[in-house]
């Protein structure tokens, strides 16, 4: 499972840094992922500290409100080698929108219906395939935006793989009710 | 069927109102009890990068063998530069191939004695270009897509990855109008695949080529400007260019 305070003890192997540079340094790094809000920086910190992962270090005083700076402890440090080379579990069948509403298709509107919007809506995704892939071939993106990106389009090709793989179920389906 | 010949050497520059480079009408190919193709329309602009896509048995790869005057259709037409292939000797069409047509397939298919200098050079030296200048314009070639490296070595001796840029570069050697391409990845791993395509498609924009890719896969499909999708020999979808 990740959490935001694990995603921290990693952000700061960089270096001690406050809360703020954390969110702005999250959300370069995983440009897939939403936007962190400071409110959870600082909870996660606080979490983090009180289990002796992260210690404050200074507190910066530039005008603005204070900024308290954190720093990654060797318990920290342990933490996060342990937590990054854990395995996560398989993804649990879920009732994705697309299958959902393709499978209604099936059962409620008919075979020639169903085929037709399985063939749409591949071109929907194969489109978006295409955005994707574009924006890789631009260049200059840092190595955890290809990452994102190579995600993105891997699970695109799954979901290409199962409208193919359904279009011909639909066929063999209506073949068998004529 | 009659129609302007051919021209086996490659026009000074495209009119504005310039036919497809590659234009099949009503295509319908037989294949023993099987129609492989069963009419289908293809126009591939000059620049443009198609990908023909389908299940197993979808007509991809016999497309592919039309659109490059291997495969005689049993009705319908293919045009290369507007002029019908129809009116063309064999001798003619494999001419057109070697100069103007390029192909790419799955497993590269280079000559395994000769080096992939030699390789690339090879349809120069055929179209009667000297050995020297044949070779010269070889090396530039496979260092543009990054296997200057292993000029000398032989099929065997490279990955699979670097064979595959030897094959594209010796299919774009002799500066063709269109490369075709069989599933230029389908022996690849996706990283090396990724690599192959991006050099694919950098070396057909510097050319200004069209690039028509048949692939099983939407991930390479996703290189190009637009999708042809095939069930049964009939186009069932065209995704618009971006």
């Amino acid at each position: 499972m990740v959490t935001t305070g694990h995603v921290l003890l990693g952000l700061l192997t960089r270096g001690q840094q406050h809360g703020y540079d954390l969110k702005k340094a999250h959300d370069a790094t995983f440009p897939a992922v939403r936007p962190i809000a400071p409110g959870q920086v600082y909870a996660a910190l606080e979490r983090a500290a009180s289990r002796g992962w992260v210690r404050e270090v200074a507190v910066e005083r530039e005008g603005g409100p204070d900024r308290t700076v954190y720093a990654l402890t060797d318990e920290g440090r342990a933490e996060l080698d342990r937590w990054a080379v854990t395995t996560e579990p398989a993804e649990r069948l879920v009732a994705h929108p697309l299958a959902t509403r393709a499978t209604v298709a099936m059962l409620a509107v008919g075979a020639d219906a169903a085929r037709d919007l399985l063939d749409r809506q591949r071109a929907v995704v194969a489109d978006r395939m295409r955005e994707l892939t574009a924006h890789k071939l631009t260049g200059g993106l840092t190595l955890a935006e290809v990452l994102a990106t190579d995600h993105a389009i891997a699970h695109l090709d799954a979901d290409v793989r199962w409208l193919e793989a359904a279009a011909l179920r639909v066929a063999d389906l209506a073949e068998e009710l004529a | 069927m009659t129609g302007r010949p051919v021209a086996l050497t490659r026009p000074e520059g495209h009119p504005p109102s310039a036919p497809p480079v590659v234009a099949a009408t009503g295509l319908v190919v037989q294949q023993g009890s099987t129609r492989a193709l069963d009419g289908v329309d293809v126009e591939v602009a000059a620049g443009e990068r198609v990908a023909v896509t389908g299940a197993s048995g979808a007509g991809k790869s016999t497309l592919l063998l039309a659109l490059a005057g291997v495969l005689v259709p049993r009705s319908g037409s293919v045009s290369f530069d507007g002029a019908p292939l129809s009116t063309c000797s064999e001798a003619q069409r494999a001419r057109l191939r070697r100069s103007r047509i390029g192909i790419v397939f799955q497993y590269g298919q280079l000559v395994p004695d000769l080096t992939a200098l030699e390789n690339v050079a090879l349809p120069l030296m055929l179209n009667g270009s000297r050995r020297r200048d044949a070779l010269d314009a070889a090396g530039a070639l496979l260092d543009e897509l990054r296997v200057g490296d292993v000029a000398d070595r032989r099929a065997g001796e490279m990955s699979g990855g670097q064979a595959q840029r030897a094959a594209i570069a010796r299919a774009l050697v002799t500066g063709p109008d269109l490369l075709l391409a069989d599933e230029p990845t389908g022996s690849l791993d996706s990283v090396a695949g990724e690599r192959v395509m991006a050099s694919l498609l950098g070396a057909v924009r510097e050319r200004g080529a069209a690039l028509v890719v048949v692939t099983h896969d939407a991930t390479v499909a996703a290189y190009c400007d637009r999708e042809i999708r095939l069930r049964d020999g009939r186009v069932v979808g065209e995704a618009s260019p971006r």
